[in-house]
């Protein structure tokens, strides 16, 4: 394997570890704990939790799917395959994320800390659900990229 | 085969290693603002989803590991060895010392100065599981690519 493609791999299997294992925990942790709390105290919690989540998990998505990009780049086959077939999973969440999760989390960003949204249990609903999904394709992609490595010629 | 245990130890350690650097990252600051028995709550809950699956990843991570380097060459031996003594520290780490600690955390009576240490003291612990879990991740990964 070239030094490029190494340190692709090692980008695209790093940063894609700790994002799935991030959204991973997200939906076994937080999620199951805030379908328990108030709407006031998942208000406070949720803003809180954006705020340290936001930048960390789409860089890590980022730096995944540039370093799948450049691994892609270097490698044929099956290889080459599976990881565009990751990107794409990648390029999905990133994209239903912004459409579809961001104008959520910005009615929560929007309002005061304190303060709950006008139909929070719904959007609480609504984020939960697709965060799962979310999960399920981030596990997916991350796969897909562990496959595509055992492809790559040594 | 080996194929098979270098796939379990990649992603059973991704898992695990991102599920500590998440705690690390977005619970640490949390915890560490909040006022003592709202931190002994919060973290009462988290341990009560966490405790059921961060021990399995790890365990199936550190048997991947071994058995992964087990069946490797030279190149791919030696990384997965150190990788597989860092999940092993972890284990042995969070087992003799920050579980102990937890126990305590969410069901004893304490002062609040002996709260507050025991929550220093975890709170610095896991500050230095994350860091050894994430190294022997890439160390994984380095393995798996030798």
């Amino acid at each position: 394997m070239s030094p490029a493609l190494r340190l692709s791999t090692i980008l695209m299997l790093g940063a894609g570890g700790l994002f799935t294992g991030g959204v991973v925990w997200y939906s076994w942790e937080r999620v199951w704990i805030w379908r328990r709390l108030t709407l006031r105290a998942y208000a406070i919690d949720f803003r809180r939790s954006l705020l340290k989540a936001d930048p960390a998990l789409p860089i890590l998505l980022l730096i995944s799917a540039g370093g799948a990009g450049s691994f892609a780049s270097f490698s044929g086959g099956s290889a080459r395959m599976l990881s565009l077939a990751g990107i794409a999973l990648l390029t999905v969440i990133l994209v239903s994320s912004l459409i579809l999760a961001e104008p959520i989390n910005s009615q929560f960003r929007r309002v005061p800390e304190g303060t709950v949204p006008q139909s929070a249990d719904h959007l609480r609903q609504r984020w939960r659900r697709f965060h799962l999904v979310r999960t399920a394709l981030a596990v997916a992609a991350f796969a897909l990229f562990v496959t595509a490595v055992s492809y790559a010629s040594p | 085969m080996t194929d098979v245990w270098a796939t379990s130890m990649l992603i059973s350690g991704a898992l695990f290693a991102g599920g500590v650097a998440s705690i690390a990252w977005e619970r640490l600051p949390a915890w560490r603002a909040a006022e003592l028995s709202d931190f002994r709550v919060a973290f009462a809950h988290t341990l009560r989803r966490v405790d059921r699956l961060q021990p399995v990843l790890l365990v199936v991570c550190l048997v991947s590991t071994i058995g992964f380097a087990l069946g490797a060459d030279g190149n791919s031996q030696v990384p997965a060895l150190v990788a597989a003594a860092g999940f092993l520290a972890v284990l042995i780490g969070s087992g003799a010392l920050l579980v102990p600690v937890q126990r305590r955390l969410v069901r004893a009576e304490l002062p609040a100065p002996e709260a507050e240490r025991l929550r220093t003291l975890w709170l610095r612990g896991h500050v230095v599981r994350t860091v050894v879990a994430v190294a022997a991740l890439v160390l994984a990964v380095v393995a798996a690519i030798s």
